[in-house]
């Protein structure tokens, strides 16, 4: 096909075989087990033919083009261009099923929030302004450890809820902000943000300024970043598919639960979180709709009055055995 | 149908002629398209230079097919670059307080390259890209990358092979290549 001294032009045509011939090599090459005969021999291939170097070096502008940009620069932008990232919804709706309702704090959360650095009580709320004039809310029954040193701002969240609002970095040298829960990394990008630990197998994020980006703990590659007016729940393996925001979630912050058509298992559930004690809801009732503006402070009252709305009853064990059945 | 070295007087014409009946509704596809009327605008000019770039002028009759095609290939290349964009700033705003932030000049060429590699890599299955990016940019070996994405060595043989493939012939295009 051409001189065996001088390299066809590209226009002239390569062979398709020799193509064939150099990705395979590059291919073997990259394995990470290639042994050295692998790399003797491809080293005989490439200088048996003008053309066989040729397309070789071709082939490493591969390689080049990829040193243009920092490893993890490149890694981030490639890794969140992708166009068919596909969640394992599936997973992760068998994964949120399995953890069944707890309706009272578990012994490991009470141990999780006496070791923390910021805590708070069943039903107890508290703003704390952190060095940097970061705001972090605690909700009920939460608690942080801050982890500020030279190389970043961390909160890490042992249990609980919290809303951050980030503020610019007074340091020289800007460094990230980011909370830690058990399933992995949520870093900020001038935002306000909720971070909750649902329960020991996931985390939820609910964006409502700036972005955030998320990593699962147990698979880097898997990054998601979150617009304002998002919201994601994630396991340590994978993140939900990013959902319309619920801008309610925050209430809390606010002292209110404000809920719109939620079952009311789930509602009493929520409730839970700021009372201490057992209550239980009966499931034949679990599937009613609610609707409505609560304050979280008296949760006696929001019973009182939900029984009301709904034909449910209030039945008192003790102060701290509440269940709610049919009426 | 292709013009080898159409003489100057008659390609001014041809060119002329191509624009006074095509720009209008192009122009008004395009923005449709974008949702930006400054977009468009540029979108139709650069239609226009691709065409002339390519030094081959359609066939009475089937000028608005030329134009649709090359003008489809475009807004790809736009959104893709748009997309591109956008993540390699969240890239450098959270990565930046580690290195030194890249000047202008690096900043354009890091996104150019990448802008790149993003169009190769969509060419590839989710798999396919996965697999090249966990071996190129994290390093792994073959026998990881096959355990992280639960398919065979030989599977992760055939998705770099594809890769390569592609990269390959990518840089056998001329806006790829090296100028």
């Amino acid at each position: 096909m051409s001189l065996p001294s001088k390299p066809a032009s590209i226009d002239g045509g390569i062979s398709a075989a020799v193509v064939e011939q150099a990705t395979a090599w590059l291919v073997k090459l990259w394995s990470g087990v290639a042994t050295p005969e692998d790399h003797r021999e491809c080293a005989r291939w490439r200088a048996a033919h003008a053309d066989h170097e040729h397309v070789w070096q071709q082939l490493q502008a591969i390689e080049q083009k990829l040193d243009v940009v920092p490893r993890e620069v490149a890694s981030r932008t490639l890794r969140s261009t992708s166009p068919g990232r596909r969640r394992a919804l599936k997973t992760l709706a068998a994964m949120l099923a399995g953890s069944a309702a707890t309706y009272t704090a578990s012994q490991t959360n009470l141990w999780q929030r006496y070791a923390a650095d910021y805590r708070t009580e069943t039903g107890e709320r508290q703003v704390l302004d952190l060095a940097d004039s970061t705001r972090v809310t605690l909700n009920t029954a939460s608690a942080i450890d801050v982890r500020y040193d030279n190389r970043q701002r961390l909160v890490q969240l042992r249990t609980g809820e919290i809303l951050v609002a980030t503020a610019a970095d007074p340091a020289t040298i800007r460094r990230p902000f980011a909370v830690g829960t058990s399933q992995g990394i949520v870093r900020a990008l001038g935002t306000r943000f909720t971070v909750r630990q649902t329960d020991e197998q996931t985390s939820q994020v609910a964006v409502f300024e700036g972005a955030v980006e998320i990593q699962p703990q147990l698979d880097s590659s898997r990054l998601t970043q979150l617009e304002a007016g998002q919201q994601a729940t994630f396991s340590a393996h994978t993140i939900q598919a990013p959902r319309l925001l619920d801008a309610d979630t925050a209430a809390w912050a606010q002292g209110l639960l404000i809920v719109e058509r939620m079952r009311l298992d789930e509602f009493l559930r929520e409730l839970g979180r700021y009372r201490v004690g057992v209550l239980r809801c009966d499931p034949s009732v679990g599937h009613l709709l609610l609707s409505g503006v609560y304050t979280i402070a008296d949760t006696d009252r929001v019973l009182a009055s939900i029984s009301q709305a709904l034909p449910i009853r209030v039945a008192y064990q003790t102060r701290y055995w509440v269940t709610v059945t049919s009426s | 149908m292709a013009w080898s070295s159409p003489p100057p007087a008659a390609l001014q014409q041809s060119l002329h002629a191509l624009y006074s009946d095509h720009h209008g509704w192009l122009r008004v596809w395009l923005q449709r398209k974008l949702g930006c009327p400054f977009d468009a605008a540029d979108l139709t000019h650069d239609t226009y230079a691709r065409l002339i770039g390519s030094r081959r002028f359609p066939p009475p009759g089937e000028s608005r097919g030329w134009l649709v095609q090359i003008a489809k290939g475009l807004l790809i290349d736009l959104r893709r670059r748009r997309r591109v964009e956008t993540a390699y700033r969240r890239a450098l705003a959270i990565l930046t307080e580690q290195q030194q932030a890249p000047g202008a000049e690096e900043r354009e060429i890091a996104l150019e390259t990448l802008v790149s590699i993003t169009a190769i890599l969509d060419r590839l299955s989710p798999k396919a890209r996965e697999a090249f990016l966990l071996s190129r940019l994290d390093r792994l070996t073959y026998p990881q990358i096959a355990a992280r994405l639960n398919v065979s060595v030989a599977s992760v043989q055939k998705y770099m092979l594809t890769a390569v493939k592609a990269c390959y012939s990518a840089l056998q295009t001329p806006h790829v290549a090296t100028e």
